[in-house]
């Protein structure tokens, strides 16, 4: 008989209704003031693409991301920047063919030396031609320059503006001693970084393509050694810097998450020392870790979004120009003069070290926000 | 076709300016004179066709009909002198086609300072 009530109590409580209710994250516990008023900025730039996302503000992008709403391949990505490249290939067409008449031009003057015999008139005409392509070429070599500077510094900016934020957040779920060490550490080094691209790298690329430009006048390749030194001295101090970021962000990656676990496994433990309910305070504890954490995830996922918008314009814009100086000299080399296929694959050359200043200063924030987010 | 045309008025010229060398050298001068000023007329109009089609193109690149037009003045101003200069040689007065050479190197230069002043600004703003 007891064991029949038993049975029916216990058949009882099970019937009974269980309501479950919907949590939504409270993201006025966390700080996103830096990160926003840097969203505010960028939206007004004619060079932040946003494309097929619609997002009013950083907590809009965070809250679309959450909910699975921003679906981002690697198609869709790449085709962002194919139309990009045609966009700005279509709407460079007249500086090729500005480039092909002071390039026909200046072959018509080439043979006009051939037929009088090495003619001192001929090389003035010439000089004239090579002043109005060079004027032309460091126009629009000029726009491209501050097209990459500007992508640089907003780059550097949003991450600056990104690392508090994913800083707390870190914090928020366990990770204090990655916080404190990482966050610093990774300012310091973005800064850093942004100095020497800024005020080291993009100037030589300056001074590169001037240089290429001026050892063209003479014919004579006096300066190609000093190119030569120029390039190399750029393209392996890129490397080196961006060698020596990810080595010391890595090396502090790999230390700090072990305290963070260290520290996360204590207070949970701790939590869960408390007698009777100490198994639910330790669960309570875990889920607000792991409800930070997924917060951090969701920042360095917006973090990304706002890196593509900022970086798709100016990678398609230089690589169209990179492009268009490349077909350009390559269809024209036949019949136009040697100094000014010369001029035009130096102009390509610099645009090139732009485009890959600005793919390293990238590879760079990506990988540093990850292994950042590798602790969280 | 033209070109037969042309080679066989510029073989006339020579062949006449030979013959009348050996009987009074001057007339040999305007004989090559003659040749070359008629060969000039007859491509004159092949000459502008192909100026006609480059303003074209420039009206449709936005190259600006200034900076086309200073360009096919150069090579204008380049191929006259040249082309002077060697008749003077010709003729054996080499004082006289230095002296048209340098007449057009100024032309040129001359013609062209819209060009450097545009690179003297870019350089300008560069340094700034």
């Amino acid at each position: 008989m007891k064991k029949w009530l038993w049975i029916w109590m216990v058949w009882c409580l099970c019937m009974l209704p269980v309501q479950a209710q919907e949590t939504e994250i409270d993201w006025t516990d966390y700080d996103f003031s830096p990160i926003e008023e840097e969203l505010k900025t960028l939206q007004q730039d004619p060079q932040f693409y946003e494309g097929g996302l619609q997002f009013d503000d950083f907590l809009d992008l965070l809250g679309q991301i959450l909910e699975g709403e921003i679906q981002l391949g690697f198609e869709d990505v790449l085709d962002g920047l194919l139309n990009q490249i045609l966009g700005e290939w279509k709407a460079e067409w007249q500086l090729m063919l500005e480039l092909a008449a002071l390039m026909v031009c200046s072959g018509v003057l080439k043979n006009l030396n051939v037929s009088f015999g090495g003619s001192q008139v001929e090389q003035i005409a010439f000089y004239v031609v090579f002043g109005a392509a060079v004027t032309l070429l460091f126009q629009s070599f000029l726009i491209t320059y501050q097209v990459a500077q500007n992508a640089g510094e907003n780059i550097t900016h949003t991450l600056l503006g990104l690392l508090p934020v994913l800083a707390g957040v870190q914090a928020a779920s366990g990770g204090q001693v990655s916080a404190t060490l990482g966050s610093g550490f990774l300012i310091g080094s973005v800064n850093l970084a942004s100095f020497l691209v800024q005020t080291v790298f993009l100037n030589g690329i300056l001074l590169f393509v001037t240089l290429s430009t001026v050892n063209q006048l003479t014919g004579q390749n006096m300066m190609k050694k000093i190119m030569g030194l120029a390039k190399v001295l750029i393209q392996k101090g890129i490397k080196g810097v961006s060698g020596i970021f990810l080595f010391l962000i890595g090396l502090q990656g790999i230390v700090a998450p072990a305290a963070d676990s260290l520290v996360r496994k204590t207070m949970i433990s701790a939590a869960g020392a408390v007698p009777v309910v100490g198994g639910a305070i330790g669960g309570a504890v875990e889920t607000i870790f792991a409800g930070a954490s997924l917060v951090g995830h969701c920042v360095g996922g917006a973090g990304m979004v706002i890196l593509m918008c900022i970086c798709l314009v100016p990678l398609g814009k230089l690589v169209a120009i990179w492009l268009l100086y490349k077909v350009t000299s390559a269809l024209l080399s036949p019949i136009a003069d040697a100094k000014m296929t010369e001029l035009l694959e130096g102009m390509a050359d610099g645009t090139g070290m732009l485009m890959g200043v600005l793919l390293v200063l990238i590879g760079m924030v990506v990988c540093g926000v990850g292994i950042f987010l590798r602790s969280i | 076709m033209d070109i037969v045309k042309i080679i066989a008025l510029s073989l006339a010229g020579v062949m006449l300016a030979a013959v009348l060398r050996q009987h009074s050298p001057e007339y040999g001068i305007y004989a090559a004179l003659a040749a070359g000023i008629l060969i000039l007329l007859y491509i004159s109009g092949y000459l502008q066709e192909a100026i006609r089609f480059l303003h074209s193109m420039a009206e449709r690149t936005g190259l600006g009909a200034g900076s086309i037009g200073i360009l096919l003045k150069v090579m204008g101003i380049a191929y006259l002198t040249e082309f002077s200069a060697q008749l003077c040689k010709d003729a054996g007065y080499g004082a006289i086609a230095m002296k048209v050479e340098l007449a057009g190197k100024l032309m040129i230069l001359v013609t062209a300072l819209p060009v450097f002043q545009s690179l003297a600004d870019l350089i300008l703003s560069l340094l700034e």
